[in-house]
């Protein structure tokens, strides 16, 4: 041991001595932990009857609406299958919201102000937009035009009828893979492909991995050496 | 002889949370470390070799870990010390701000007295890592002091 060596020990036993030296009962520890395991249990089983009663719930409510009717939308919205596919006048503007997987599909691919759907032929078009919803729940402004690269899985998408004009028409085609979308006045049909629903789950899931991958990489960024010293 | 769990919690709860708190800092935290530790042993220990060193093993793993949780939540490396603080000390709040890996390295040899072998079957590491990056933390811990 040298001179460093006794400074560090030095230090070490110093900072030791002020550890608590009380003994408890090791039975007292083991109840405090049953009990808190025990009461970890109870909650945990109660958010799955909450989450599981709620989900019956949602799940009888979509079964007993019927699907919307065009000029009388229904409060709760049908699921997607269920809603009206070609209905109201052409042109409308509305607000469509869908919980769930979104994929657009939009020919030709013309950059308008807004994003385009289909609507029928010789009648205005009306432009809808897609925008995930802010932190205050409005919509994001909308800059491009609806296509494929847009398509992903939407914790909460808008769809937003806007009065946008473009020639030649675009035609977007909205595919709600699951979830749930109001009555929609105008066409909004597709049919997913199960390969391309696989192909959107798998990004889905990459998606996560790297996102649990950045949150490891943060924790592991947490024992990094501070980077000034401070003393 | 192989001591009953009675005695190995009779005997080595004082000096496990001592290690815990040249580790963690804080009394609660100790405790709680070494109380972890403990369960985790009485659960095993008609099956484990060496009571004694897997409980070091589990305070330490323990200590590292409630280390890295902190570190998260706070995004920001450690605050020094107050240094109007009665017990504070330069050289121990040097130590506080080692690395987790570090800092438990430190604390086995001039805590806990033991050798680089027992430190490397501690931490599962190879005897040269626990060399190589003990003689980093003391360079640094030098160089801080000093």
């Amino acid at each position: 041991m040298n001179d460093f060596d006794d400074i560090i020990s030095g230090a070490v036993a110093g900072r030791a001595e002020h550890a608590p030296t009380n003994v408890p009962d090791f039975g007292d520890i083991l109840a405090t932990r049953q009990e808190r395991l025990r009461r970890r249990t109870v909650l945990a089983a109660g958010g799955l009857v909450v989450a599981g009663l709620a989900g019956i719930g949602l799940f009888a409510s979509a079964a007993d609406e019927s699907p919307g009717v065009a000029g009388e939308p229904s409060t709760t919205p049908p699921r997607f299958d269920e809603a009206p596919q070609t209905t109201g006048p052409s042109g409308d503007s509305g607000i469509w919201y869908c919980v769930g997987r979104v994929t657009f599909t939009t020919t030709p691919t013309t950059t308008v102000a807004g994003t385009g759907r289909d609507t029928r032929p010789n009648e205005p078009t009306t432009t809808t937009s897609t925008v995930p919803l802010d932190s205050a729940g409005e919509p994001v402004t909308p800059t491009t035009l609806l296509n494929e690269s847009d398509s992903g899985y939407y914790e909460h998408c808008r769809l937003v009828g806007a009065d946008e004009f473009s020639t030649p028409a675009p035609t977007t085609t909205v595919t709600v893979v699951e979830g749930t979308a109001p009555p929609m006045t105008t066409t909004i049909v597709a049919s997913l492909s199960p390969e391309e629903a696989a192909r959107l789950e798998a990004e889905a899931e990459a998606r996560r991995a790297a996102a649990q991958e950045e949150a490891r990489r943060l924790a592991e960024e947490g024992t990094a050496p501070p980077t000034t010293g401070g003393g | 002889m192989r001591a009953t769990f009675d005695e190995l919690y009779r005997n080595k709860y004082r000096p496990m949370v001592r290690l815990a708190y040249v580790l963690v800092d804080t009394t609660e935290d100790a405790e709680q470390v070494v109380q972890d530790a403990f369960v985790a042993v009485y659960k095993r220990f008609d099956s484990i070799d060496n009571p004694a060193g897997y409980l070091r093993t589990c305070v330490v793993n323990g200590g590292r870990k409630m280390l890295r949780r902190r570190r998260v939540v706070r995004r920001t490396p450690d605050a020094p010390a107050d240094p109007t603080d009665l017990t504070f000390n330069h050289a121990f709040d040097a130590i506080r701000r080692l690395p987790a890996d570090q800092r438990a390295l430190v604390a086995l040899r001039y805590e806990q007295q033991l050798t680089d072998a027992e430190i490397a079957a501690t931490l599962s590491m190879p005897i040269g890592t626990v060399k190589s990056r003990l003689h980093r933390a003391i360079s640094t811990l030098r160089k801080e002091i000093s």
